[in-house]
Formats: structure tokens, C-alpha cells, sequence
């Protein structure tokens, strides 16, 4: 997450707080600076910069303003840090119904490359409003990934 | 690793940068923003709009990605799942919190490298992310562990 956010900052790196005495700085190497002001110590996540972002949102306009119902979770950071948004919906609408509730697009579409209408596309996922998780659908996909064949035949028998 | 889907031919020509072309990421500095890419559709108001495939057609072998969503939340499955069938390789996801869109792409040998916070279906699946623990063992992925 901090290294998303370092990335939709513009800047290379970001300090955190912690990670002392754990294995996390060698397994993921993180490093250290100094701080300038009191010269102590600090742990720093490098930025992460993604080409694309791919978020699945209820709504969106065929330019790629978006709006996100329910928690946003990371996505907006996301949509800053990355190069590049592709974006799933649930529905597209058109940009009028947006611009009446202009407060509610969390999404520009100044970096949106795409925009595919996707209902139920976060399935077996949740989307917020729309419809909850398929548990059912987690099982299954559990039971038919443990052999090749059976993600096979569950990548085309799912869409 | 599915040795079925990787005879799959992947659609060239069609991703935002002409087909084939490698990566750039690793030479960009950190702070250039709005990197121009023309629109999956070409031009015109609708050119964004494209059906699923070609959506995903756009991320090419080798590209870092991030997948929007919180656990079993609001995830783009049918994107994933639809880069699993095109038989996407080399993959860098770098996502806060995964769980079935890493699995699936851990499953399907689609990724590389990994960075991640907390990993993990959700408590009522049994929590662990089984095809993704296999690929971290078999020393398949490389990760990076972060908060």
C-alpha cells in the first residue's frame, strides 16, 4: 500500500514506521535513511509503480469516469499510481447521469485506456449493492484448481 | 502451470503500444505522470468501450499489474480470469490485499513476482491461498512481503 502511495506521489520511496527485529526488511528488501532532522533510522518501501490498473467498479461512463460504491479499498491509489486504468463495470451509464452527481465519480477517465461492461464481473467476489459473495462459486473454483484440467475446464466454463 | 493454455495464440498488434513490444517500466523515472496511450477502441467518444478480451489483450507478457478490490470485495474476476484463458506470462501483481485473483493467477502460471500484504481467502474458505502457496514452494514466484 505504501508503495502504491509512493508511486501516486511522484516520489521514489516512502518512510514506514516498524519492521525492526522482523525478516521483513531482507525478504523484501526495504532499507533504511537516515532522517534528516534527528538523524535516526527509518525503514523505507520503494515506490510501485504498475502499467496498469484493472479495477472493477459499478459504474462507469464510455470516457472512464467511474463512480465506487461501498468501500473504495485501494482502488483510487491505484488508479494514481498505475500508468494505465482498465476498468470492468457493472453498468455503463451515460456521462449526463454522472455529471448530475459529479461528487460521486471517484475515477477520472484521464488515464482510463478502457472500459468493459462486465456485469457480475467481480463474481465469485462481492460488488457492494449488486450482489454478495458466491460461496458456492469460491468451492468450485477451489476444487476444480487443484489440477491443470480442472482450471482448464473452469476458465471455460466460467466467464 | 497449464502447458494447454499456453498454445493459445495471443493477439498481436492489438495493445496500446503495438503487439510484442517489452515492458518499458523498468526505465521510467518515478515521477513522470500520465504516461499517453491511445484508447483500446482507437477514436471517438465510445472508443474505450471494448469487449472483455480485448480489454485484456492490453496487458502484454511481462507487465506489472495491480487488481482493484479487497479480498473476496469488488474484485475484477472475469478480467483475471480472462488473462489466465489468453495465456498472459511473466506477470507482476502487486496488490495490497489478494486473494482469489492471485491464486487463480499463481494456478494458471501467469505471474513472476509478487508483492503483497496480507494474502488469503477469507476465513470461511479456510483462509490460505492453496495454488499460491504451491507456486511460492515450488520457487516459481519470486515475493516480496510488505505491510
Amino acid at each position: 500500500m505504501t508503495g502504491l502511495r509512493a508511486a501516486s506521489l511522484g516520489v521514489p520511496f516512502e518512510p514506514v514506521p516498524g519492521f525492526r527485529d522482523t525478516d521483513l526488511p531482507r525478504t523484501a528488501d526495504l532499507r533504511t535513511v537516515q532522517d534528516p532532522w534527528t538523524g535516526e533510522e527509518i525503514y523505507v518501501v520503494p515506490a510501485l509503480r504498475p502499467r496498469w490498473a484493472v479495477l472493477h467498479v459499478q459504474e462507469a461512463d464510455a470516457a472512464g469516469n467511474a463512480r465506487i460504491f461501498g468501500s473504495p479499498g485501494y482502488d483510487l491509489l491505484m488508479a494514481q499510481a498505475a500508468d494505465h486504468v482498465i476498468l470492468t463495470a457493472e453498468r455503463i451509464v451515460p456521462t449526463e447521469e454522472l455529471a448530475r452527481r459529479p461528487e460521486l465519480t471517484r475515477i477520472a477517465d484521464l488515464t482510463v485506456a478502457a472500459v468493459v461492461e462486465a456485469p457480475g464481473g467481480a463474481r465469485p467476489g462481492d460488488c457492494s449493492g449488486c450482489y454478495g459473495v458466491d460461496e458456492a462459486g469460491i468451492r468450485r473454483y477451489l476444487d476444480a484448481a487443484r489440477t491443470p484440467e480442472g482450471l482448464r475446464s473452469y476458465l471455460e466454463s466460467v466467464p | 502451470v497449464i502447458p494447454a493454455l499456453r498454445g493459445r495464440p495471443r493477439p498481436r498488434g492489438g495493445n496500446a503500444r503495438g503487439g510484442g513490444r517489452p515492458s518499458p517500466a523498468a526505465g521510467r523515472p518515478t515521477g513522470a505522470y500520465h504516461v499517453p496511450v491511445e484508447t483500446a477502441g482507437g477514436r471517438g467518444p465510445a472508443a474505450k468501450v471494448v469487449p472483455l478480451a480485448a480489454a485484456a489483450a492490453l496487458v502484454a507478457d511481462g507487465d506489472h499489474i495491480t487488481v482493484g478490490g479487497v479480498m473476496l470485495h469488488r474484485i475484477p474476476a472475469a478480467f483475471v480470469r480472462e488473462l489466465a484463458r489468453q495465456g498472459r506470462r511473466g506477470l507482476r501483481l502487486s496488490k495490497p490485499s489478494p486473494s482469489y485473483d492471485l491464486d487463480l493467477l499463481s494456478a494458471a502460471g501467469c505471474l513472476a513476482e509478487v508483492d503483497a500484504g496480507v494474502a488469503s481467502l477469507e476465513s470461511a474458505f479456510g483462509g490460505a491461498l492453496p495454488n499460491y502457496r504451491r507456486a511460492v514452494e515450488a520457487g516459481l514466484l519470486r515475493v516480496r512481503e510488505f505491510s
